[in-house]
């Protein structure tokens, strides 16, 4: 399928947002965009690139805005402690001092840091992904994959809102092509429901979702 | 020095754990070789580096004075509570006190069972510091005082063994001991992986296990893998910003490094909470070891320092580590729901500002205690023709000694920071049952010895490089051309 014609599909698809509920933060997006943005063709790396880790909280309290989750539930380990800033809150660079004695932020990021990022995002997108295909009809995201709509426009418009909720930016038309594509790479049962879960998972955990 | 009160049960995660409890009935290149004097098999030693945080005096334990033998302005006890141990240089004390300083808690601290028991692998290395600041102090006696790059002996010993251990150099403590080396040079593997809490950290050892409706392994493995090659690289945040020093290192942690860690499923090894029914409702166990750490360490769930001791354990028994660094926390554990029961006091062997001698014995037991069940538990653990325990060097690492005279005649007293000290070292790998230097009975002051012969030199001192260097040769770690001494009376054979 060419670029044009996808994005076209896209301009023509229904929103894939179908949640009754509104986001509260004023600075959230409050309407999916359609298309795609391809950037501009030459980028100019930085050349004094700093970038600072979210942090666990933030990390956590951007994932519960842009997937329209309590941020109590967002992630809790064996269902009881806050995994952002209670199990994991060392390893994504909190102190604790009075119970670990941890009085600085780690200086690097230990080998546990991503991995902890990751359990944080599969927690909230299997969530995401799972109440809405628990009641589609008043889905946040999947609604249209959960009843049985799982056409390549249909996919677009969840990734175009996981962009537009998780980065606040729309995809390019690579990303766009290669998270929907994700859905043709699986084999076996609940297609829709797995891919749902992953394309959140895997736009969730890039770096520019995690760091700034 | 920080010293809030930390009580039992003081964790969040802990409490809420009982209440469901009740209610539902975690490469670099080596740039030359390390081993000129290899392992003799090639196979790996181990290193655990115990903290005795605050100052651990050694005239309060395997150096110990009898009163009749100083003056009566130089620390020692009374003749009949310090006992000789047969066929070493060694003492230990047996103790019994009404409080812990200003704490009212009576308490025994028996130092003779240990000694007799370990006296073969234990070995006294005498030397005077440089520092009596804590943290500094600290990092110089994992250092060497920077002996070597900077690099510490944990990073050393990770670097020449560790290739291939998913976390080589674990810290599950955070004070000075735990220090990063200054060598770069180093792999990256060698630097060390921090632990919080060594009751909930294992869980960061696998992105999905235990999340409920989470992703096979596959699946999340094709969703790394789409962010990995394809999103993170084409996007224009990385475009821009991908040289950033930060993304580098995070997108090397997320490569080899965290595979290793997943693919050893090290999750259900490590864990230490005894919730068998909460866990089991996640997918998870507890480690099958967890029975013989609780006979070891009965209050792992509730001191800080038993259950950095039964990680300590699993790390090495499962072979994910090659050296693990532990310390009693500079924090007041306390269990209240027994009367008043100290398990740890404030600043730890510091506390000897308070009350010296009630707070270096109760110190020093713990220490020997921890020492005592990690031998006692890596020895069950066959390794090559004996066990892991053959192969593993407990270096009892302090900041620095305390100061030697007291009140004319006192009992009581409290003490300040001294330079002078030495080091305890427990290992099959080193000269067993022996005091390297000696100690002047009228000032209380401890000297060197040979490095040959290990035969004391009244009027000399040894120094940290020393101590540190000694510790890596036993280790069988090559330190050719490191500029290091060599210290063959440290060592055994």
């Amino acid at each position: 399928m060419s670029r044009e014609l996808f994005a076209l599909i896209l301009l023509l698809a229904p929103v894939g947002c179908g949640s009754d509920a509104e986001p509260t933060d004023p600075t959230a997006p409050t309407a999916t965009p359609q298309t795609p943005t391809d950037p501009p063709p030459t980028v100019v790396p930085s050349f004094a690139p700093h970038v600072r880790f979210k942090g666990g909280a933030v990390y956590a309290n951007d994932l519960a805005r842009g997937l329209e989750l309590d941020r109590d539930e967002v992630c809790l380990e064996l269902g009881v402690s806050d995994c952002a800033t209670e199990v994991h809150k060392v390893a994504l660079g909190g102190v604790d001092p009075y119970d670990g004695g941890v009085y600085k932020p780690l200086p690097e990021a230990p080998v546990t840091a991503p991995i902890a990022l990751d359990r944080i995002a599969v927690s909230a997108c299997s969530l995401r992904a799972e109440r809405d295909f628990a009641a589609p009809s008043s889905a946040a995201f999947y609604g249209a994959l959960a009843q049985g709509d799982t056409s390549t426009e249909a996919r677009g418009s969840v990734v175009m809102a996981l962009y537009d909720r998780l980065l606040l930016r729309n995809p390019t038309t690579a990303e766009l092509e290669a998270v929907v594509g994700l859905y043709d790479e699986l084999d076996g049962d609940e297609l829709p429901r797995r891919w749902s879960k992953l394309a959140c998972i895997a736009i969730a955990t890039t770096t520019e979702a995690a760091f700034y | 020095m920080p010293n809030t009160t930390r009580r039992l049960g003081r964790r969040n995660f802990l409490r809420a754990l009982g209440a469901s409890a009740a209610a539902s009935a975690a490469f670099g290149l080596r740039r030359r070789p390390l081993a000129a004097q290899p392992a003799p098999d090639g196979s790996p030693y181990f290193l655990i580096v115990l903290g005795a945080s605050g100052g651990a005096n050694l005239l309060d334990s395997l150096l110990a004075r009898r009163q009749s033998e100083c003056p009566a302005t130089v620390h020692a006890f009374p003749d009949q509570v310090v006992s000789d141990i047969a066929g070493t240089d060694f003492r230990a004390v047996d103790l019994s006190f009404e409080s812990l300083g200003p704490i009212p808690m009576p308490f025994e601290a028996n130092q003779s069972s240990f000694v007799n028991k370990r006296k073969d692998d234990l070995m006294v290395v005498t030397h005077t510091g440089t520092s009596v600041n804590h943290a500094i102090a600290q990092r110089r006696a994992v250092t060497g005082n920077e002996a070597w790059l900077g690099r510490t002996l944990q990073e050393t010993v990770a670097a020449t063994y560790g290739e291939g251990y998913a976390l080589p150099n674990v810290y599950l403590t955070e004070q000075g001991f735990a220090a990063r080396g200054l060598d770069d040079s180093l792999p990256t593997y060698a630097f060390g992986e921090t632990v919080a809490d060594p009751l909930v950290w294992p869980l960061a050892l696998d992105g999905r296990k235990g999340i409920r409706d989470a992703p096979t392994a596959d699946d999340l493995q094709k969703a790394r893998a789409l962010r990995n090659d394809v999103l993170d690289p084409g996007s224009q945040f990385e475009k821009i910003f991908g040289q950033a020093q930060r993304l580098k290192h995070w997108r090397h942690q997320r490569g080899a490094p965290q595979a290793g860690v997943e693919a050893q499923g090290l999750i259900d090894d490590l864990i230490l909470l005894d919730e068998p029914a909460l866990l089991g409702s996640y997918g998870l166990t507890a480690s099958d070891d967890l029975p013989a750490l609780l006979d070891k360490f009965p209050d792992l769930h509730t001191d800080p320092f038993e259950a950095q001791a039964a990680l300590a354990f699993l790390l090495l028994k499962n072979q994910v580590s090659c050296t693990v660094t532990l310390a009693p926390s500079l924090q007041a554990t306390i269990n209240d729901s027994q009367g008043l029961d100290v398990r740890n006091p404030p600043i730890a062997f510091d506390f000897s500002h308070q009350d010296h001698p009630s707070a270096q014995a109760f110190m020093w037991r713990r220490v020997m205690q921890v020492a005592d069940a990690l031998a006692d538990l890596l020895a069950t653990v066959p390794f090559g023709e004996g066990s892991m325990w053959d192969r593993t060097l407990i270096y009892f690492a302090t900041d620095f000694g305390r100061t030697k005279n007291k009140p004319s005649g006192a009992s009581s007293f409290g003490s300040g920071h001294e330079l002078n000290n030495g080091s305890v070292i427990m290992s099959p790998l080193v000269q067993g049952g022996k005091v390297l230097g000696g100690i002047d009975d009228a000032t209380g002051f401890t000297y060197g010895f040979d490095r040959q012969s290990g035969a004391p030199v009244p009027g000399t001192e040894m120094s940290e490089p020393d101590v540190f260097a000694g510790i890596l040769q036993a280790l069988h770690v090559d330190t050719a051309g490191s500029g290091l001494p060599d210290v063959p009376a440290m060592r055994r054979g």
